[in-house]
């Protein structure tokens, strides 16, 4: 085995609804990696936050407020700051059509509600950024 | 409960009962599980009977509207005051939700109670910037502004909202959280400078709920200091609004985030003592505290534990505040249960018509526990804020279990089910093992200053998640018969330029006012809130009428609600 994992999962400080991605915490800590979860006051703080922590996946949370200008926003600094071989997923209320969008701006998975096992999301981590 | 000729001769019956069951048992292919226990961990038998209510003095149930209201808190209910349709909503401007209140009007939601004039309904939802006391144009506002609710930032947005309307005719919930109390100093300001009404004709609850970072981590205030905030503006309630109610019970909010139903009444319970007390060493009879609470239950598809779970707190919500506060009064005896709310986790996002069955039970449970009101989610809310369609649906399911139903010919239709009897006071000793469990560890603040509160929700959310996960916890068309792969539901979204015209309302309004007074009158709200810091409770009673004076000389939510974080140190403290 290498290194752990280094995972950082965020979410607004404005919303409340945390409860899937607490969860999502705890198992990727069970499955043996590193996650450091912060929630952010404005998301450019993120890309500060995943090089300090020398992570290698971002994972963001959305309960719908804010999911496409927050994204879009902090897929711009990590290509500015040439950050880009990050591995960034999202999770939460996303419909269908903001998944394509959101694909498009360069996030490498989006997690809808319901769809598939938390155990995706592990093993999504873990193929990405072993 | 019983004479001693029924008991024995339900024992009789019982080994009756048993040998059948073991007839039954033994034909069967498959073992039959019957050993099911509640979400609180409450185990249940296969059937209740009399010997299961044995122990339970008649008098701890009585009939409606007698001590201890186990079976409601008035003698009759549905008969006489319909099941009250508390519809939350709010979205992007003043404008929008205005039209939304007249769309639910049409359908016929607002308040009727006997022959009185009927009263306008606006149980108004924020968006996140708004909750955490943020102005439209703040940075950190930027993509979220009228996004999952109303941007109330301003008296300007009160004035469309109230326009037209009779104060006293109104029936008012923000549901604010963190800029409750401001909201509340924004509508009184409202109220007073561009209405010339006084306080007294506010009809209001405001969701002050600073102690929220016992169920949730985002930023908000120290435990402490939250107290204090939350003695200061209930006192100011009291005192000035007559109407009005100063504190919800948010069991809602708790068991979104994961609590289990006596986890949440325990936790909500030992905060409200609390908080009465804190009242008390401001001179606030506890009368006038505990009887100006609003109840707002969670709902879960628990049918029968949430029944239990309602009764139980009412029947221990009259104890507590007859025997440790010495209350007489009836409306403090009384659990105000004013609006219960069907659980938004119990919501899929996977075949969403299903969700209407969901809150239609889980409406149901709310009337079987003789709830005053509630609110039905609309079928689409588990991927935004409602569509008028599905609200029509929602508004509609109150109605046909009103007027379509015999459910509101007889009041407590449960009441003595040797089950429901006995789950209930099942559910008061588990809600009591929690409450003794707390003072074991030296009591509510402790409990919450450790993060002991957090981590216990917290637990309970993930063996939730956990059991859907292995199927254990069926959800049907999302983990067990799943047909529909990605949920086809659209849900309400606002494009980011409605924003730059929020942005551009609030910069008008703050260059159209006299920017001396208001800047005179943010210093008194920062001296008031430095003396609630350091000189309390000498202090209390001087932070809202600066709010309010604030309002009034133009200040914004966001410029009153950053000089409070400065002065409590807003952050970090969910343990």
């Amino acid at each position: 085995m290498g290194q752990k994992i280094r995972v950082l999962l965020t979410k607004s400080d404005q919303d409340a609804h945390e409860m899937g991605v607490r969860h999502i915490a705890g198992l990727l800590r069970d499955a043996g990696m590193e996650v450091i979860f912060t929630r952010y006051h404005v998301i450019d703080e993120v890309p500060a936050v995943a090089e300090q922590e020398d992570v290698s996946a971002i994972g963001l949370s959305f309960y719908g407020s804010g999911l496409i200008y927050d994204t879009s926003r902090l897929m711009e600094q990590l290509k500015k700051k040439e950050m880009q071989d990050i591995t960034v997923f999202l999770g939460g209320t996303i419909m269908e059509k903001e998944k394509d969008e959101l694909l498009k701006m360069g996030v490498d998975m989006v997690f809808m509600p319901g769809v598939g096992k938390f155990q995706d999301i592990v093993d999504f981590v873990t193929s990405k950024a072993a | 409960m019983f004479l001693p000729q029924v008991l024995e001769e339900d024992k009789k019956k019982l080994i009756q009962w048993q040998e059948q069951l073991a007839m039954m048992t033994r034909r069967g292919p498959a073992p039959i599980n019957l050993e099911f226990k509640t979400t609180s961990g409450v185990a249940l038998k296969p059937i209740y009977t009399p010997l299961d209510v044995a122990g339970l003095k008649y008098e701890e149930m009585g009939p409606p509207g007698t001590y201890p209201f186990t079976r409601g808190n008035y003698p009759i209910h549905y008969q006489a005051v319909p099941f009250l349709m508390n519809q939350g909503y709010g979205m992007g401007t003043a404008k929008e939700t205005r039209e939304r209140r007249n769309w639910l009007e049409k359908l016929g939601s607002r308040f009727h109670v006997g022959d009185e004039a009927d009263m306008t309904v606006y149980i108004l939802t924020m968006d996140l910037p708004t909750q955490r006391g943020l102005d439209p144009d703040d940075p950190a506002a930027r993509g979220k502004v009228g996004e999952c609710g109303i941007s109330m930032s301003n008296l300007d947005v009160f004035k469309v909202l109230y326009e037209n309307l009779s104060l006293e005719q109104v029936f008012t919930i923000l549901i604010g959280f963190d800029s409750g109390m401001i909201l509340t100093a924004l509508y009184a300001a409202y109220a007073q400078k561009m209405r010339n009404e006084p306080f007294e004709k506010l009809f209001f609850v405001s969701c002050n709920y600073f102690h929220h970072q016992w169920c949730w981590d985002s930023a908000g205030f120290p435990p402490s200091a939250a107290m204090k905030l939350c003695t200061e503006y209930s006192s100011w309630v009291i005192k000035n609004c007559p109407l009005s109610m100063h504190s919800p019970m948010d069991g809602y909010n708790v068991g979104e985030a994961g609590a289990n139903p006596a986890q949440e009444v325990a936790f909500n319970m030992a905060h409200s003592i609390a908080l009465v007390e804190e009242l008390q060493k401001v001179g606030i009879d506890p009368n006038d505290a505990a009887g100006r609470f609003m109840g707002h239950p969670h709902l879960s598809l628990n049918f029968f534990e949430e029944i239990a779970k309602i009764r139980a707190t009412r029947r221990l919500w009259a104890r507590i505040f007859k025997e440790r506060f010495g209350c007489n009064r009836p409306e403090a005896l009384h659990y105000n249960t004013f609006t219960a709310q069907t659980g938004g986790i119990e919501s899929m996002a996977q075949e969403p018509l299903n969700n209407i069955i969901r809150t239609t039970i889980m409406s149901l449970a709310a009337m079987m526990a003789d709830i005053d009101g509630c609110w039905i989610t609309s079928y689409d809310e588990a991927l935004g804020i409602p569509t008028a369609e599905a609200v029509q649906v929602a508004v509609r399911t109150y109605q046909i279990l009103s007027e379509e139903t015999d459910i509101p010919y007889v009041t407590d239709p449960l009441g003595g089910s040797y089950y429901v009897e006995a789950l209930t006071v099942r559910m008061e000793e588990e809600i009591l093992r929690i409450l003794k469990e707390m003072d074991r560890l030296g009591g509510y603040m402790k409990c919450w200053e450790s993060g002991w509160i957090r981590s216990q929700v917290n637990n309970s959310a993930r063996e939730r998640l956990k059991k859907i996960e292995r199927g254990e916890k069926v959800k049907v068309g999302t983990n067990k018969y799943r047909v529909e792969d990605t949920p086809k539901m659209h849900a309400y979204r606002r494009p980011i330029e409605a924003e730059d015209a929020a942005i551009e309302e609030i910069k008008k309004y703050r260059a159209n006012r006299d920017s001396r007074k208001t800047e005179q009158a943010l210093k008194e709200v920062r001296k008031a809130a430095k003396a609630i810091d350091k000189d309390w409770p000498n202090s209390c009673g001087s932070l809202m009428p600066a709010l309010v004076e604030a309002g009034k000389a133009g200040a914004t939510l966001g410029e009153m609600h950053s000089i409070l974080r400065d002065v409590f140190n807003y952050g970090y403290y969910a343990g």
